[in-house]
C-alpha cells in the first residue's frame, strides 16, 4: 500500500510504453519500459536518471548497453542535448550543466525527453519529465545560540524577470552513513523561509552535519536540492572497548594477579622437588665413586 | 637390616611378574592394541572427513567425547586425591594400593586430553594455543592446569617409583635383560636408602602429595567452569566446581576398586590387596556417593522448584526422554555402594567391585547428562527439521574412539606393570616393618582417616586368604 | 494465505522500482558508459540474464569485484570502522516470514541452503501468548560471551561493536557456540563445494568459510565500507530490517530513515533475553499492530513449514 501511494505520488514521471510496431512483429516483439527522473543539484546542474527494461514473461530485464538520447522540447521545437548508455542495472545518468540552454514554452516550463530508438526485437520507449526553472539559495547561520537555515527562493516571470516564490513547503534531512534523516520541513512563502535546527542531531564524530535543503515531487518545479555544512551536530563520543576486560585482548589485573600467584606457588615447590631430586643424585654419585 | 632383607624377599615375589609374559598377557595385549588401532583409523576418518561423521551438530556441539574428556581427568584427579591423602595422613594400609592409584592418576591424565583434541574442528591449529593465548578463557586455564598437574604428577609419580627403581638395580640375580636393568639405573638416580635420601624422599613426597591434592581440586574446578561460565541453564552454576571434585573422587575411587580386583586375581596378589583394602576405599566411595547424590539433589532441586522455563525444559527433558539414563545415573549408581558399604554383611570383595562397576558407569552417565540435555535444549528453540540436528546420538566412530581410549588406558596399564612391580615394595616393607613395631609397643596405629585396628587387619588378612 | 506468487512478484517489483528512483540522488554527476565484456560461453561463476539493445536474452558474468581494492585482512578487520557503532532494529509487526533476508545472506556469504546466518524463528512465549515471526542474526553483543571463552581470540569485538570471526585464527574448540545464548554460530562440519569460492579470505566478508572453524552473522562491514547496508536489510521486501549507526542515531530500512533512539523510545523497542546481561546491538519492535496475520509466513515448501512443528500455535493449527 504504501509504496502504491508514494508512486502516485511521483506525478512527475511519466512512463511512456512504446506502442507496438506493427501487428506481425508483435508475437515476437519485446516492450521495453522507460523510467525518467530529474533532479536539479546543488551546483545547479541537472542531473536526469533513468531506467530502462525490457518485459517478458519472467518480467522486466534490464536492458544493457542501450544507448538513450536526451531531448530538449518545447512547442514542438527539439533540440538534442546528448546521450548515455545504460549499465547493468539498464540505469544511465545524464548531466546537464548549469547554464545549458533549455528550450522553455511560453510559461516558462522546459520539457526534457529522454528517449531509445529501438532496436532489433526491442521496441522503442520514451519517457519525459517537465519543469519550471527554480533559484534556491541557502544560509546557514549562529544567531543567539539558535542555529537557524535561511531559504531564499525565486522562479521566473514571463519576462524572464525574477519573481519570489510562494507557498512551498521544502524538506530540511541530514545525512547519514547509508540515507538522509528528515528532520523538518520548512515553509517558504514571498521567497523566503526559515527553519530552526535542531540541537540534537549527533553529526558526525567532530559534530559535522550535511544539510540537504530539498524540494520534492513538486509538480511545477519538479526535484530541487541545496546542501550545506554546518558544525552542528551534539556527536556521543564513541565506543571505547575497555582496555582490559573479558572480551578485550588485554586480560584483566586481577586475573593476571591471581594466575601468577598460583603458579608460582605450584612451580615453586616442583623446582624445590627436582633439586631435592638432584642432591639425592649428587650424594648417589659419591656412593657409586667409593 | 630387617628392612631390607624384607623389602629383597618382597622383590623376589614379585620379580616373575616382570620377568615373565604369559601367551595370555600377549593376547590381551593385542587385543588392546586392536581396540587402538580401531581408534586410530577412526580419528584418520574423522581427520580427513570432518566432524560430521559424528554425531555432534550445531546445538549439540560437545557429545561423547568431552564426556570421556571430564570422566579420565576425573578418574586422573580421584588418583591424585586418594594417592595424595592417603600419603599425607599416613593411612596405615595405603602401601599395597598405592601404586596403583599413582598409575591411574598418571595414566588417565595422557588420556584425557585427547578426547577434548577430538573435539577440536582444525588439529593443525593447536599452537595457536600457545601463540595467541588469551587468559580470559577457561580452556586456557585447561590448557595451563593441565599441564602443571602433568608435570606435578609426574614429580609424584616418580618419587614413588625411585626406591624401587633402586632395588630393581641392585636385585642382581635376575633374568631381567640388561637394558632394562639399566634403565633402572639410571632412573634409580643412584639411590642407596642412606639417611640422607631417606629424609630427602620422604620431605618431597609429603611436600607433593599436598600440592597434589590442592592441584587436583584447583584443576577439576577449573575443568567444571568450563561449563559454568556459560549461561547455559544446565551448566551455569555456582556448586559446579565442587559438584565436579565430588564427582570425580568418587568415580576414581570406583576405577580404583576395578583395578585392585583385577590386579589382585591376575597377580595373585591376594596376601597384599585385602579385603581390608577393599572395604578402605570401599568407605571412600561410600562416603563420596553419599556427597555426590547430595549435590546432585540440591542442583536439580533448585532447578526443579525454581520453574525458569529453560530450567524446567532441561527437568522435563531429562524425567522424560532420558528418564532412564537419570534414574540409573543418580539413583542407582549413587544407592548401591551406599547400601554395600552400609550394610556390613554386603560386604564382600565381589560386591564392593559390583558397586564400583555400577559407580563409573553411573557417573559416566551422569557426565553425559550433564553435556548432552542441556545443549539440546538451548535459549532459542530449536527450529529444524533434521534428525540430527535436534537431537545428539553418538556415530560409532566417536563410539570406536570411546573404547580406543580405554583400551589406551588398560594398555599403558598392562605396560606399567609389567615395567615396576603394582605393589610398591619399599613402601610395603617400611610400612610392615612400622606396623610390627607397633604391634610390639601394643599402641594404636597413627591417626588415619580410616582407622582399623591392628588385630582386626589380621583377622582381615586371614579372611582375605581365604577368599 | 492469499499471498498468491504474482502479488509477491508484484510487490517485488514495486519495491525495486522505488528503490531505483529514491536512490538518484546519491548518483554522482557523471554519465555511466559501462564497459561490459559479453561472454556467453563462460556458464561458470555467476551470471546475470540481461536484453541487450537488439532484444537479444544475454548472460553476462556478474560485474567483477575487484577484491584486492578493498580486502580488508583479517588482522586489519580487528580495528572497526572510526566512530561507529552499528546497530539494527527488527520491527516484529511487519515480519511475515517472507525469507528474503535469509536468502539473499546465504547467497552473499556462499551458504548452502540450510546453513543460515540469519534465521527466522516463530516464537511463542506461551500458549496463550501470540505467535510472531522473528528474523535473528548475530547480536553482536557489547558484553560478548563468545569473545571471552575464546581461548585464541579468533573472535573479536571491534570498536564499531561488530563481533566477528577469523576463520584463520579459529581452532574450531566450540566453545564459543555453547556461549553463545542466541545460537548464533554455526560450525563448517564438513567440507563442501560453498568452501571453494575463489576471493581471498577476509573476516569482514566470511567468504570463503573453512571446514573445521565457527562461522555466523557479521553485519556485512564490507557492504557497510562501500556505503551500502547489509544484505538482509536491502533484501526484506517488508522493511523489517532497520540499520544504522547508534553514534549518529540514524537507522534505515532503505525506505525510511529515522532516528534510532526515538523509534526505540515510541515503538517500546527491547532487545532479546536483556536479562542475560549481553547487551545485544540488535533491537527489536514489539509484533503490534501487525501488517500480516502470522498464517502468511507460511507459503513455503514443506521443509521450513515443518519447522516450525512443535510451536503451540502450529500445533493447534492441525489439530483443527
Amino acid at each position: 500500500m504504501s509504496y502504491k501511494s508514494i508512486l502516485s505520488r511521483r506525478s512527475l514521471i511519466i512512463v511512456l510504453c512504446s506502442v507496438m510496431a506493427s501487428l506481425q512483429l508483435a508475437a515476437q516483439n519485446i516492450n521495453s519500459t522507460l523510467e525518467l527522473k530529474e533532479l536539479k543539484a546543488s551546483d545547479d546542474s541537472r542531473i536526469f536518471g533513468i531506467k530502462l527494461t525490457g518485459e517478458n514473461e519472467s518480467g522486466a530485464i534490464p536492458v544493457f548497453q542501450a544507448k538513450v538520447d536526451f531531448f530538449t522540447t518545447a512547442d514542438g521545437k527539439s533540440e538534442l542535448l546528448g546521450s548515455a548508455s545504460t549499465d547493468r542495472d539498464g540505469s544511465a545518468t545524464f548531466k546537464v550543466e548549469k547554464g545549458t540552454r533549455l528550450l522553455k514554452d511560453k510559461e516558462g516550463i522546459s520539457m526534457v525527453t529522454a528517449s531509445f530508438q529501438g532496436l532489433g526485437k526491442l521496441n522503442s520507449a520514451e519517457a519525459n519529465v517537465k519543469f519550471k526553472e527554480i533559484n534556491l539559495q541557502i544560509n546557514l547561520s549562529e544567531k543567539d545560540s539558535l542555529n537557524t537555515i535561511q531559504l531564499q527562493a525565486s522562479t521566473v516571470g514571463p519576462n524572464g524577470e525574477s519573481v519570489p516564490l510562494k507557498e512551498t513547503t521544502f524538506n530540511i534531512y541530514v545525512q547519514g552513513l547509508f540515507s538522509k534523516l528528515k528532520i523538518g520541513e520548512c515553509f517558504v512563502d514571498a521567497g523566503a523561509g526559515t527553519f530552526e535546527f535542531p540541537k540534537n542531531i549527533p553529526g558526525d564524530s567532530n559534530g559535522n552535519l550535511k544539510i540537504f535543503v530539498r524540494l520534492e515531487e513538486n509538480e511545477i518545479y519538479g526535484e530541487v536540492e541545496k546542501t550545506g555544512n554546518a558544525k552542528w551536530g551534539n556527536h556521543r563520543s564513541g565506543f571505547v572497548e575497555p582496555s582490559r576486560s573479558l572480551w578485550s585482548s588485554g586480560a584483566p589485573i586481577w586475573m593476571i594477579t591471581t594466575l601468577i600467584i598460583l603458579l608460582t606457588g605450584v612451580w615453586s615447590h616442583y623446582l624445590y622437588a627436582i633439586v631435592q631430586l638432584i642432591k639425592i643424585r649428587k650424594e648417589g654419585k659419591k656412593i657409586d665413586q667409593e | 637390616m630387617e628392612s631390607n632383607k624384607r623389602k629383597q624377599e618382597l622383590l623376589k615375589e614379585f620379580l616373575p611378574q616382570l620377568e615373565k609374559t604369559s601367551f595370555l598377557w600377549y593376547a590381551w595385549v593385542t587385543f588392546l592394541l586392536g581396540a587402538i588401532f580401531l581408534g586410530v583409523y577412526c580419528l584418520v576418518l574423522q581427520i580427513l572427513k570432518g566432524h560430521i561423521i559424528t554425531g555432534m551438530r550445531d546445538n549439540v556441539v560437545w557429545g561423547v567425547y568431552i564426556v570421556n574428556f571430564i570422566f579420565f581427568m576425573g578418574i586422573s584427579y580421584a588418583g591424585a586425591l586418594v594417592s595424595g591423602s592417603m600419603h599425607l595422613f599416613k593411612t596405615s594400609w595405603r602401601g599395597p594400593i598405592l601404586r596403583i592409584a599413582e598409575l591411574t592418576t598418571i595414566i588417565a591424565l595422557f588420556i584425557g586430553p585427547l578426547y577434548i583434541l577430538l573435539c577440536i574442528g582444525r588439529l593443525d591449529r593447536l599452537p595457536f594455543l600457545f601463540m595467541y593465548p588469551r587468559i580470559q578463557s577457561p580452556i586456557t586455564w585447561d590448557v595451563i592446569a593441565i599441564t602443571t598437574d602433568l608435570f606435578g604428577c609426574l614429580i609424584y609419580l616418580y618419587l614413588s617409583f625411585i626406591r624401587d627403581f633402586a632395588l630393581l638395580r641392585d636385585s642382581g640375580d635376575t633374568s631381567l635383560p640388561k637394558w632394562r636393568i639399566n634403565i633402572y639405573k639410571v632412573l634409580a638416580l643412584g639411590y642407596h636408602d642412606t639417611p640422607t635420601q631417606k629424609k630427602r624422599i620422604k620431605n618431597v613426597t609429603n611436600i607433593m602429595s599436598a600440592m597434589i591434592i590442592a592441584i587436583a581440586i584447583i584443576v577439576y574446578s577449573v575443568l567444571a567452569w568450563i561449563f559454568s561460565v556459560t549461561l547455559q541453564p544446565g551448566w551455569h552454576s555456582t556448586i559446579f566446581g565442587p559438584y565436579f571434585v565430588i564427582a570425580a573422587v568418587f568415580s576414581g575411587a570406583g576405577v580404583i576398586i576395578i583395578l585392585m580386583r583385577v590386579f589382585r586375581s591376575v597377580y595373585h596378589l591376594e596376601k597384599y590387596i585385602t579385603k581390608q583394602h577393599f572395604v578402605g576405599v570401599g568407605m571412600i566411595l561410600m562416603v563420596l556417593s553419599m556427597f555426590f547424590a547430595y549435590f546432585t539433589f540440591s542442583e536439580y532441586l533448585t532447578k526443579w522448584y525454581g520453574s525458569k522455563k529453560l530450567d524446567d525444559n532441561l527437568i522435563q527433558i531429562l524425567f522424560t526422554q532420558y528418564f532412564w539414563q537419570f534414574l540409573f545415573s543418580n539413583y542407582v549408581g549413587t544407592l548401591l555402594p551406599i547400601i554395600i558399604m552400609g550394610i556390613p554383611r554386603f560386604r564382600t570383595i565381589n560386591t564392593i567391585t559390583f558397586a564400583a562397576i555400577v559407580a563409573v558407569l553411573a557417573l559416566w552417565m551422569n557426565r553425559y547428562l550433564i553435556v548432552v540435555p542441556t545443549l539440546e535444549t538451548p535459549y532459542m528453540p530449536i527450529q529444524d527439521t533434521r534428525l540430527e540436528w535436534l537431537l545428539y546420538k553418538a556415530t560409532w566412530i566417536e563410539w570406536c574412539l570411546t573404547f580406543g581410549g580405554v583400551g589406551t588406558f588398560c594398555l599403558l596399564f598392562t605396560l606399567a606393570a609389567k615395567f615396576v612391580p603394582i605393589i610398591p615394595v619399599s613402601e610395603v616393607a617400611d610400612a610392615e616393618l612400622e606396623m610390627s613395631e607397633a604391634l610390639a609397643k601394643g599402641q594404636d596405629n597413627h591417626a588415619a582417616t580410616i582407622t582399623i585396628p591392628a588385630k582386626k587387619q589380621v583377622v582381615l588378612k586371614k579372611e582375605a586368604n581365604e577368599l | 494465505m492469499d499471498n498468491s506468487p504474482n502479488e509477491r512478484k508484484n510487490n517485488r517489483r514495486k519495491f525495486l522500482r522505488v528503490s531505483f528512483l529514491t536512490g538518484l540522488s546519491a548518483v554522482a554527476a557523471k554519465t555511466v558508459c559501462a564497459d561490459i565484456p559479453v561472454d556467453p560461453e563462460k556458464e561458470t561463476g555467476e551470471m546475470v540474464t540481461l536484453l541487450s539493445p537488439d532484444g537479444q536474452l544475454v548472460k553476462v558474468a556478474k560485474e567483477k569485484i575487484n577484491y584486492m581494492e578493498k580486502y580488508i585482512s583479517p588482522e586489519a578487520s580487528r580495528k572497526g570502522i572510526p566512530h561507529r557503532k552499528f546497530v539494527m532494529v527488527i520491527d516484529l509487526a511487519k515480519c511475515k516470514n517472507a525469507r528474503k533476508c535469509v536468502e539473499n545472506c546465504q547467497k552473499a556469504h556462499h551458504l548452502p541452503p540450510h546453513q543460515e546466518f540469519m534465521k527466522v524463528y516463530l516464537m511463542q512465549e506461551s500458549e496463550e501468548a501470540a505467535p510472531y515471526w522473528m528474523p535473528k542474526p548475530c547480536f553482536h553483543c557489547d558484553k560478548p560471551l563468545c569473545v571471552s571463552v575464546c581461548p585464541v581470540g579468533a573472535t573479536y569485538k571491534r570498536s564499531d561493536g561488530i563481533v566477528l570471526i577469523d576463520n584463520e585464527r579459529c581452532i574450531g574448540c566450540k566453545f564459543c557456540m555453547t556461549g553463545c545464548p542466541y545460537s548464533a554460530r554455526q560450525f563448517n562440519w564438513a567440507d563442501s563445494p560453498y568452501l571453494h569460492v575463489d576471493q581471498p579470505y577476509s573476516p569482514e566478508t566470511s567468504v570463503p568459510g573453512k571446514e573445521g572453524t565457527v562461522s555466523k552473522c557479521d553485519f556485512c562491514p564490507d557492504m557497510i565500507r562501500d556505503g551500502k547496508m547489509p544484505h538482509c536489510v536491502s533484501a526484506c521486501p517488508m522493511g523489517v530490517i532497520y540499520f544504522g549507526d547508534q553514534l549518529e542515531d540514524i537507522v534505515t530500512n532503505g525506505e525510511e530513515t529515522i532516528r534510532f533512539s526515538e523509534l526505540i523510545a515510541s515503538r517500546s523497542g527491547y532487545r532479546h533475553l536483556e536479562d542475560l546481561g549481553t547487551k545485544p546491538s540488535v533491537y527489536y519492535l514489539p509484533p503490534v499492530n501487525r501488517q500480516f496475520p502470522v498464517d502468511r509466513g507460511f507459503d513455503h515448501e514443506d521443509e521450513i513449514n515443518q519447522r516450525y512443528k512443535d510451536v503451540p500455535y502450529v500445533k493447534k493449527m492441525h489439530k483443527n
